[in-house]
């Protein structure tokens, strides 16, 4: 089990240059320089040169490439934010934890509604407990969470003042984005539990488990409920890793300064060194939680704990 | 198995409807004592000079840091700040500022000329700023309380110049270093100090207790970003917010709310279309005035901004910006007059001109939609060309475009024309006039003479001459100027509706 843990993340590191070698090589290809940015159309081009020339941004694409990669993994500096001045790496510690927070929230909301009512529509599948879930799901997951959002803060800031509309510093400012993130990923995990445990329930050890007189409860949560949740825990964590970088739309409304804002803000303003220790540090992240997922599975299933411990 | 997971179900629902029941109210209800606001995008810095003038900066950086003049936004008018008065030398080169006795650096040490002459060198050396400190050739100190700021020529754009460039203390930013900029400093000299700033996140400031003009009285200062207009008109709203800068789009709605105050309030900022003579068909003179006779100015403010602009009659906007022509050339929709040009140019039958670029999104994109229409109209042909900011900026600086419609925030001085038009500049900005397409040599030279002329009245003549031969070429096509809605909750006393506020004159009544 170890030596799997272990054989992953070194398999991080090829994953890692090559994300970063492809965002790079984007960056260096689309039309932008930071210089131009950062003075503005007042600055003449010779300033915007000179600048340009001071941020190293003039220099050989594989160069700049080979200086970043050198300075941040060996001398661990991901330099200075071109916009900001700010070290890049604390901008990003800064914002970790508001997306790492505000996605943990939103997949626990999607996983605590969605899961629940996900199973009950399968095993009362056809009857109302089905059609109505269903039905209410597939509406919430046509609805982009940026409309969520708007509704949700007309409704609890606006006419309830429950909650404030924008900004962080208390639960209070969770409560809206997590809402408005998570209710689309509940809608899908409803849908994945539902079918999921659909395919379960028509297993013949279920069969089997049934006709040798089990209570139809027992079935459920001890034969059938473990094995449907592998494959929802597989799309909750891939959920839970693309949320951490990627709820842009929700943050941006909602003005939480997170991680995914930071990189979309870094992109449009040319910041190389946010974009690319953002994308790192998100690569990093996710291939961490699939690798968590598939340590997790080991937990859910004996038999996958079996073929890690047989090396297989 | 029913039985208990439509228990767990009830429960889930009642937990959290109970929980949300127990919420009390939400109450960040301002305190008579503070007003909460907020900017489009983070402040980037508390640096007032690092990089680009930016406006949502600006709007921070005005209650902080102070110049030896401001430039009041409503008349125009220059006051004086950390300089109670000044002189000019006879050659007109020199001008002489005395400072004020009680200035101080919000570290509480004393305004001295040194600190002065330290902040215009250090801002002289910073790229971006060139508009303000190209004609200043250098900075003495008298004695501590007075300092010559001696011009390279004369120069009637020089209280404009001085009123953007802001005084710091030469202790607070020497002693802060490289990290100037990145964390809370006290080194203005303006009303209100920092003392929290998280880039992202909010910033507040306090009244500075040593202000020479005396306290201000609102307190305190709370910011935040909010970077979409709509949830920043919700904020404001749900009294999160006691000032904002509405959507225009809102404004119908906003002006007939009376439980808010609310004024529509014109910017300094000019949305134009620029069109490149280097490019095929454009460079025939007659296709350009061809585009300029098609274009209904009335059709961009009414389509692009809900009527909600004031149509221009000139790029810099006379009034506000010193020295700008009142009585120039402008082009009035005449779409028969259009057709004669094409005619005369030999596309009597149409022509084909390019691509219209323009930044996606927003009311520009919505002025190239009307610009594609209008231009049809007379039979000239037009493929809009989206981009990205950065990538426009980009093909901006290297002419890589037929027709741009863009927009310019302006500087309170007709000098800033130089910018777009004077060859110094060239490369730097939309349309490069070196060549010998054009006098350019005139444009410069009239610019020259403008900056040099310190008679208003004949400043305001030259300034005219070259308007009007700028304005010939039909390269840069003003459209409009922008309004803003300005709303403000009730019981919180504005003295000035300017876009960019000045706190210090506000008070809770």
């Amino acid at each position: 089990m170890y030596r799997y843990v272990i054989k992953r993340i070194f398999m991080m590191i090829p994953i890692v240059i090559g994300v970063s070698f492809i965002i790079f090589s984007i960056l260096a290809f689309i039309p932008g320089d930071p210089g131009s940015i950062i003075l503005g159309p007042g600055a003449t081009q010779a300033e915007v040169n000179e600048l340009n020339h001071q941020l190293g941004y003039d220099q050989p694409f594989l160069q700049r490439y080979a200086n970043y990669m050198y300075k941040a993994f060996v001398s661990r500096d991901f330099g200075i934010s071109y916009a900001t001045r700010l070290p890049v790496f604390q901008q990003i510690m800064q914002r970790l934890p508001v997306s790492f927070l505000l996605a943990a929230s939103a997949m626990l909301l999607a996983i605590v509604v969605g899961v629940p009512i996900g199973m009950l529509s399968a095993v009362r599948q056809y009857t109302a407990l089905d059609y109505v879930p269903t039905a209410i799901a597939l509406f919430l997951a046509s609805l982009p969470a940026f409309l969520i959002g708007m509704v949700l803060m007309l409704f609890f800031s606006l006419w309830l003042n429950w909650f404030p509309s924008n900004g962080i510093g208390s639960w209070e400012h969770y409560v809206m984005p997590t809402i408005s993130l998570g209710l689309p990923y509940a809608s899908f995990q409803l849908r994945f539990t539902r079918s999921s445990m659909l395919e379960t329930i028509r297993q013949d050890y279920i069969r089997t488990a049934k006709a040798k007189g089990a209570p139809e409860s027992s079935v459920i949560w001890h034969h059938a409920m473990r094995n449907a949740l592998l494959p929802v825990v597989t799309v909750a964590g891939n959920n839970f890793g693309l949320l951490i970088g990627g709820a842009v739309a929700t943050e941006t409304l909602f003005g939480m300064p997170g991680l995914g804002t930071l990189i979309v803000n870094g992109i449009n303003t040319r910041d190389l060194p946010i974009v690319m220790a953002g994308i790192i540090v998100f690569t990093i992240l996710f291939s961490l939680i699939i690798l968590l997922v598939d340590v997790m599975y080991a937990f859910i299933d004996p038999r996958v704990k079996a073929r890690y411990t047989s090396g297989d | 198995m029913h039985k208990s997971v439509r228990t767990a179900f009830l429960v889930i629902v009642a937990v959290f409807f109970l929980s949300a029941s127990m919420i009390p109210a939400y109450s960040d209800q301002p305190k008579r004592d503070s007003v909460n606001l907020s900017t489009l995008a983070s402040l980037t810095s508390v640096d007032p000079h690092p990089g680009a003038e930016n406006v949502q900066d600006n709007i921070v950086y005005a209650q902080v840091y102070e110049g030896l003049v401001a430039q009041n936004q409503g008349t125009g008018e220059y006051e004086m700040r950390i300089a109670e008065s000044y002189s000019i030398s006879e050659d007109g080169k020199t001008y002489t500022f005395k400072l004020r006795p009680n200035a101080k650096f919000h570290n509480g040490e004393p305004v001295n000329a040194s600190d002065v002459v330290f902040s215009l060198k250090r801002v002289k050396g910073m790229p971006g700023r060139s508009i303000y400190t190209s004609d200043i050739d250098d900075v003495v100190v008298v004695d501590d309380k007075t300092v010559n700021i001696v011009m390279k020529g004369k120069n009637a754009a020089t209280l404009n110049s001085l009123s953007r460039l802001m005084i710091l203390s030469e202790k607070e930013v020497t002693s802060q270093g490289e990290s100037f900029g990145t964390k809370v400093a006290k080194a203005g000299t303006g009303p209100y100090f920092f003392t929290e700033f998280e880039h992202g996140v909010g910033w507040k400031m306090e009244a500075f207790s040593d202000y020479y003009r005396g306290p201000a009285s609102i307190k305190y200062i709370n910011w935040k970003p909010i970077s979409e207009a709509s949830a920043g008109l919700i904020a404001f709203e749900s009294g999160e917010l006691d000032w904002y800068i509405a959507p225009v789009a809102n404004w119908s709605q906003l002006e007939k709310n009376e439980s808010i105050n609310s004024e529509l309030v014109a910017a300094n900022h000019i949305s134009f279309i620029s069109v490149n003579y280097e490019r095929g068909a454009l460079n025939d003179d007659n296709v350009r005035k061809a585009i300029a006779y098609a274009i209904s100015k009335e059709h961009m403010v009414d389509g692009s901004l809900d009527g909600y602009a004031v149509i221009a009659k000139s790029m810099i906007r006379p009034g506000y910006n010193t020295g700008a022509p009142t009585d120039t050339f402008q082009y009035e929709y005449d779409p028969e007059k259009a057709k004669e040009y094409l005619a005369k140019s030999g596309y009597q039958n149409g022509v084909d001109i390019g691509t219209i670029t323009v930044v996606a999104g927003g009311y520009f994109e919505k002025m190239a939609q009307i610009l594609q229409a209008d231009l049809a109209a007379v039979g000239i042909k037009g493929t809009i060309r989206r981009m990205e900011n950065a990538a426009s900026l980009a093909a901006y600086r290297v002419q890589d475009y037929d027709i741009a419609v863009t927009g310019n925030p302006l500087t309170g001085d007709y000098n800033f024309y130089r910018a777009m038009v004077d060859s110094h500049m060239v490369g730097s900005f939309l349309v490069k006039f070196e060549g010998d397409k054009f006098d350019y040599k005139r444009f410069d030279r009239l610019f020259e003479e403008g900056v040099q002329e310190l008679d208003p009245v004949k400043r305001m003549a030259i300034y005219t001459e070259l308007d009007k031969a700028v304005m010939d070429t039909a390269c840069y096509l003003p459209m409009f100027h922008r309004t803003l809605p300005l709303i403000w909750v009730k019981g919180l006393s504005l003295t000035n509706y300017h876009t960019n506020p000045q706190v210090f004159e506000w008070k809770w009544e």
